[in-house]
């Protein structure tokens, strides 16, 4: 039982890091552009660069966190929840 | 001729993915339990529509006891299922509790005299030739044979399979129309 219990966890954590690395890279592309646009939009504020380079700075925290419990908190609970409801409900 | 491999590529393609899902979503029949048994299989070329050595037990083993419940529809038509664990294993069900449903299932059985109806939710499928099962997960009472019981894991589960390749499929079209097309087309922009 422990050695399955085992594989599936290990084979989850794969997943979700392979999710974690492509959903990252995409919101910091994502990120970048909408920063770009605002710095347009706000009427070309100083240095572009300096400019999306802040704003990318200020955001790496809300984004990881967001990003840590979507991807391998709140599958493991789901998993935790449907073990529950299959069994004992 | 290209275009023939492309449509039986895509064919392929759609067919195992559809077969994959109509295996593995959880549907409801509204069945009598007529009786249950349980009964020694030795696993041979059907091995995969078995569950994996059970949840507990030792692994490496071909020859396993499997517990089953034979039930009849309204119609007069006998549907047999298996009642295996799946564990941790595929499909993620997480059925651990396969004694408990067959005790279950055993209490409720019932004569074509007086019927009880119950809605058995299971996956999988049955095919007399190669000796498959679909596999029980829950039992639960239903009014009279013409009771319908409404897939909702079932709906759940592709609606939600649908976002995430809408969310995919948008973005990747997206992502080709603004930085490859225009490459491709020859222009600088």
């Amino acid at each position: 039982m422990f050695f399955a219990l085992g594989r599936l966890v290990l084979m989850l954590l794969v997943v979700s890091t392979v999710a974690y690395v492509s959903l990252w890279f995409y919101a910091r592309a994502a990120q970048k552009e909408r920063l770009e646009r605002r710095w347009e939009a706000e009427g070309r504020p100083g240095n572009r660069d300096l400019f999306v380079q802040e704003g990318l700075e200020s955001e790496r925290y809300a984004l990881r966190r967001r990003l840590l419990l979507g991807v391998y908190a709140v599958p493991f609970a789901v998993l935790a929840v449907v073990v529950y409801f299959a069994n004992y409900a | 001729m290209l275009s023939y491999l492309k449509w039986t590529f895509w064919i392929v393609f759609w067919a195992a993915v559809l077969s994959v899902l109509h295996y593995t979503l959880p549907r409801w029949d509204v069945v009598r339990i007529a009786d249950t048994y349980e009964r020694r299989e030795t696993f041979g070329a059907n091995s995969i529509f078995w569950s994996s050595a059970d949840t507990g037990s030792g692994s490496g083993q071909v020859t396993r006891e499997v517990f089953f419940i034979q039930t009849i529809t309204p119609g007069g038509r006998p549907i047999v299922y298996r009642n295996e664990d799946t564990g941790w294993g595929w499909p993620p069900f997480f059925k651990f509790d396969s004694a408990n449903l067959q005790a279950l299932a055993n209490d409720i059985r019932s004569t074509s005299a007086e019927p009880d109806w119950v809605a058995v939710k299971h996956y999988g499928w049955r095919a007399e030739f190669m000796t498959i099962y679909p596999n029980a997960l829950r039992i639960k009472d239903v009014d009279g044979p013409d009771a319908r019981v409404i897939p909702w894991t079932a709906i759940a589960i592709l609606i939600a399979l649908g976002c995430v390749f809408w969310a995919i499929y948008a973005r990747w079209r997206r992502f080709w129309e603004n930085r490859v097309d225009p490459l491709l087309d020859g222009d600088e922009a």
